[in-house]
C-alpha cells in the first residue's frame, strides 16, 4: 500500500473519529538522543514525540541535538536542522540529517511549520529563530499534528512540555599541553545538562570530545607567519 | 485479427499508400502502409470484427475505383499478408472487391502451418535460402516440421525466424502501441471574458483537481503542465508550468500556476482554459515495512520538502568544501539533490549491515550516503563540541598581555559586557591573498569565564579584534 494510501486511510479515521487521538502519538517511543547518560535524564528516554522542548542557547546545546539528530537518522528516521543564523561550519557538518538555512526569520518559521506538520521528521531542531507568541502556539500545533519531535533552541520556555538547560562547566577543559606548558588543543569538556518538565528535574554531567580543528598555515609552529602582513 | 489488403493495380489510383490511410481511417481505427510486396495495407482489426471491416474496407476502395484489391484475414500478419498478396491462392482465404470475401485464412499452429507453400513465400535470405535447397527443405511445412533446437544450431537466428513464419508465428509488431491519453482538462465560457487572476486561478483550481486526480488514479506524476489560455480576440497563449520534482499534489500545482499568473500580463480577455499534464511519469511505489515509520511517511516528506524548495528556492542544502585557508569561505552551500546520492558515492553503495540495513532499504530516507565513521557506534562518543561561525566577524575590545613573541587576550567586552578569559591556545596564524584583498590573523581558542570557549582573532593589519565563532 503506498504511503499516500495511508494517509488517506489516517484522513478518512480523523473525520469519521474527529474526537480521537491517535494511540500511537501517546504510546509513541520518544526519540533518544545516543547520549545515553542523557537520555537517562529525559523523561521517557528521549525527547518527547509530538511536543515542544525547548533548549537555552549555547552550553553545549548543539552538540547534543546534533547527536540526537544522527541517531534518529541512523534508526532509519529522518531528522532536519534548520539554522536559520547560518552559524553552521560547512566543514564540520556530517551528512544524514537535512540542513534547512531559510533566508529569513518568516522563512524559518513557515518551513519550520510544513516540515513539522508533514510527520515525516522523526527530530526538527529550529536554531537561531526565537518564536514568539501565536507563532509558537502555530508551531506547537504542527508538532502535534506530525507527531515528531521538536526542539527550539530558545531562551523562551513558553508552551514548552520539556525544558533543557545545558552548561559547560568552564574548570572542566581538558588540554593537550605543549612544551611550554602553555595548552596547545583542547581534548574534551564536561556539559552539565538539566531536563525540567512536569514533575521531572533531573541532570547529569556528559564528558564530551572537541572537534579539533585546522587553520594553522605555519610551516613550523614557532615559526610566525608573516605573509600578507604589511612591510 | 489482421487485415491485409493488396492490389497489383494501387499505383494506379493513388501516388502513395498513404493517400489511402484517410479514407480507409473511415472504416477501421488504424491503418499501417508498407512498401512490401508491391505495397501492404494492414488495418487493425484486433478486437473488432474483422470480417465486416475487411468487406467495408473493399467496398470503399471499390468506391474509389480500385476493383482488384484483395483482402485476407489472419491471426498473425504473416497468414494475413501471404494470402492476400495472392501467393498462397487458396480459395477459403482470400476475397476480392469484385467478388465475395470467404471470411479468414485458417488460424495456424504449430500443427497447422502454412503447409505446402513454397519457402520463396516467406522471402528467405538468398544464403539461407540456398541452404535450405541444399538440405531439401522446399515448402513451408517441411520447415515448420523441423526440430526448432536443430534450426538454431544449423540455420542460425535468420534460420529461426524463417522457421517461426513457417509455423505461422509472427510476432511483428505492425501497428505500435498506442499512447495513452495524458490527463488533461478545459473549461470554455462565451457570456463574458476574464482577465483578473483570482478568478482565473478560481477555475484552474478546478481543472487542477480534475487532472491530479486522474494522474493519481493512473498511479502517475507529472513534471509538467501546460495551460492554454483561449482569448476573446481568437488567440492563444500556452505556458509551461514546471515543478522541480514530478508530483500529482493539487496544492503544489496551484502554488506554481498562481506564480505563474500573478506574473502574466494578458493582452485580451479571457474566455477559455485547457490543462494538460504535460510530461508524465511512473509514480514508482517501493515495498516496504508500512510500519517503518521512515518508509510509510516517505512521499509526505518529499511534498514537504518539495513545497518548501518551491516557496523559499534552494534551502535545502548540503555543503561542498574546499581547502580554503578561511574556514568562513571554505564552503559552499548547494541544493541537496536525489540524484547526489549515486553520483557521491560513486555508484557503488555499501552493502548494508547492522541497524543501518533499514534504513539502507529506503533509500528515500538518505539523500547523502553515510560516510561509515559517521554511523555512530554505541562504544564511541557520539556528541561533540563543534565550531559554530558568526555569518560576519564581530568587532571586539579586547586585554592582552606579552606572551613570548606574541599577545595573548586574557578577557574581551562585546555587547557592552566583559568576559574573563581563563586561557587561551594560539594564536595559529593564517594569512594569504598576495594579489587579493590580504589578510593576516592571529586566531585564539578562549575558555570564557562563563565555561564557553570563543575563537577570537587579532587582525594583524588592522590591529583589531575580533569575535569570530564558538564551540556548541
Amino acid at each position: 500500500m503506498p504511503a499516500l494510501s495511508i494517509a488517506a486511510l489516517r484522513e478518512l479515521i480523523e473525520q469519521r473519529f474527529p474526537d480521537a487521538t491517535p494511540a500511537n502519538w501517546r504510546a509513541a517511543e520518544p526519540v533518544a538522543t545516543g547520549v545515553e547518560p542523557l537520555d537517562r535524564i529525559l523523561p521517557g528516554g528521549g525527547l518527547p514525540r509530538g511536543q515542544l522542548t525547548v533548549w537555552t542557547p549555547q552550553g553545549g546545546a548543539c552538540s547534543m541535538l546534533r547527536a540526537a539528530c544522527r541517531s534518529a537518522v541512523a534508526t532509519g528516521e529522518r531528522a532536519v536542522w534548520i539554522d536559520t543564523a547560518g552559524t553552521i561550519v560547512g566543514a564540520f557538518w556530517e551528512n544524514g540529517p537535512y540542513l534547512v538555512q531559510p533566508k529569513s526569520r518568516q522563512d524559518a518559521l513557515k518551513g519550520a511549520e510544513e516540515l513539522l506538520r508533514c510527520g515525516g521528521f522523526a527530530l526538527v531542531v529550529l536554531d537561531g529563530t526565537e518564536p514568539e507568541g501565536t507563532e509558537m502556539v502555530r508551531l506547537t500545533r504542527a508538532v502535534r499534528e506530525g507527531g515528531g519531535a521538536f526542539v527550539a533552541i530558545t531562551p523562551s520556555p513558553s508552551l514548552a512540555k520539556l525544558r533543557m538547560e545545558s552548561k559547560i562547566i568552564p574548570h572542566s577543559y581538558r588540554w593537550t599541553r605543549g612544551p611550554f606548558d602553555d595548552p596547545v588543543e583542547v581534548r574534551e569538556a564536561t556539559i552539565r545538562v538539566r531536563a525540567r518538565a512536569a514533575g521531572w528535574n533531573a541532570h547529569a554531567d556528559i564528558t564530551v570530545p572537541v572537534t579539533p580543528h585546522d587553520v594553522r598555515l605555519s610551516l613550523e609552529p614557532g615559526l610566525a607567519d608573516r605573509r600578507g602582513l604589511p612591510r | 485479427m489482421f487485415v491485409c489488403l493488396w492490389s497489383p493495380a494501387w499505383r494506379t489510383v493513388a501516388d502513395s499508400l498513404a493517400e489511402l490511410s484517410p479514407a480507409l481511417l473511415t472504416v477501421a481505427p488504424r491503418v499501417v502502409t508498407e512498401e512490401r510486396r508491391g505495397g501492404l495495407v494492414w488495418v487493425d482489426a484486433r478486437g473488432l470484427d474483422a470480417e465486416h471491416i475487411a468487406r467495408s474496407a473493399l467496398e470503399l476502395l471499390r468506391g474509389i475505383g480500385l476493383s482488384n484489391v484483395r483482402a485476407a484475414v489472419g491471426e498473425t500478419p504473416i497468414t494475413a499478408e501471404i494470402m492476400a498478396a495472392g501467393i498462397g491462392n487458396r480459395e477459403s482465404g482470400i476475397g476480392t472487391a469484385s467478388g465475395p470475401i470467404d471470411s479468414r485464412f485458417p488460424i495456424p499452429d504449430s500443427r497447422q502451418t502454412l503447409g505446402d507453400l513454397p519457402l520463396s513465400v516467406l522471402e528467405p535470405d538468398p544464403a539461407l535460402a540456398t541452404l535450405l535447397d541444399g538440405i531439401g527443405v522446399e515448402t513451408c511445412g517441411e520447415l515448420a516440421a523441423l526440430e526448432g533446437e536443430s534450426v538454431e544450431i544449423r540455420l542460425g537466428a535468420e534460420g529461426v525466424r524463417l522457421w517461426k513464419l513457417a509455423r505461422g508465428e509472427d510476432d511483428r509488431l505492425i501497428f505500435s502501441p498506442m499512447p495513452r491519453e495524458l490527463p488533461h482538462a478545459s473549461l470554455e465560457w462565451s457570456d463574458y471574458t476574464l482577465t483578473d487572476t483570482e478568478r482565473l486561478l478560481f477555475s484552474v483550481n478546478a481543472l487542477l483537481g480534475t487532472v491530479c486526480e486522474k494522474l493519481m488514479e493512473r498511479g502517475s506524476l507529472s513534471r509538467e503542465m501546460t495551460l492554454d489560455l483561449t482569448l476573446a480576440n481568437g488567440a492563444t497563449l500556452t505556458n509551461a508550468v514546471r515543478s522541480g520534482r514530478a508530483t500529482a499534489s493539487r496544492k503544489t500545482w496551484l502554488r506554481l500556476v498562481r506564480t505563474l499568473l500573478e506574473r502574466m500580463v494578458l493582452p485580451a480577455g479571457v474566455v477559455g482554459l485547457t490543462l494538460r499534464a504535460a510530461t508524465v511519469v511512473t509514480d514508482v511505489g517501493q515495498q516496504g515495512d508500512l510500519f517503518d515509520r521512515g518508509f510509510a511517511t516517505a512521499a509526505a516528506t518529499e511534498a514537504a520538502l518539495a513545497s518548501l524548495a518551491e516557496e523559499q528556492g534552494d534551502v535545502v542544502v548540503v555543503p561542498e568544501n574546499t581547502a580554503h585557508p578561511l574556514v568562513e569561505r571554505r564552503t559552499k552551500w548547494v541544493e541537496q539533490r536525489d540524484e547526489g546520492r549515486g553520483m557521491r558515492d560513486g555508484g557503488k553503495r555499501r552493502k548494508p549491515s547492522g541497524r543501518s540495513a533499514r534504513a539502507e532499504r529506503h533509500p528515500e530516507v538518505f539523500l547523502i550516503p553515510h560516510p561509515p565513521s559517521l554511523i555512530p557506534l554505541r562504544s564511541s562518543p557520539s556528541s561533540t563540541l563543534t565550531l559554530y561561525l558568526l555569518p560576519t566577524p564581530r568587532a571586539i575590545e579586547a586585554r592582552t598581555e606579552e606572551r613570548r613573541d606574541h599577545v595573548l587576550p586574557t578577557g574581551y567586552r562585546d555587547g557592552g559586557a566583559w568576559y574573563g578569559i581563563l586561557s587561551a591556545a594560539g594564536p595559529d596564524r593564517v594569512s594569504g591573498e598576495r594579489w587579493g584583498e590580504a589578510y593576516a590573523r592571529e586566531y585564539f581558542r578562549c575558555i570564557v569565564d562563563d565555561g564557553g570557549m570563543v575563537w577570537l582573532y587579532h587582525d594583524a593589519r588592522a590591529d583589531g579584534w575580533y569575535l569570530h565563532g564558538w564551540w556548541d
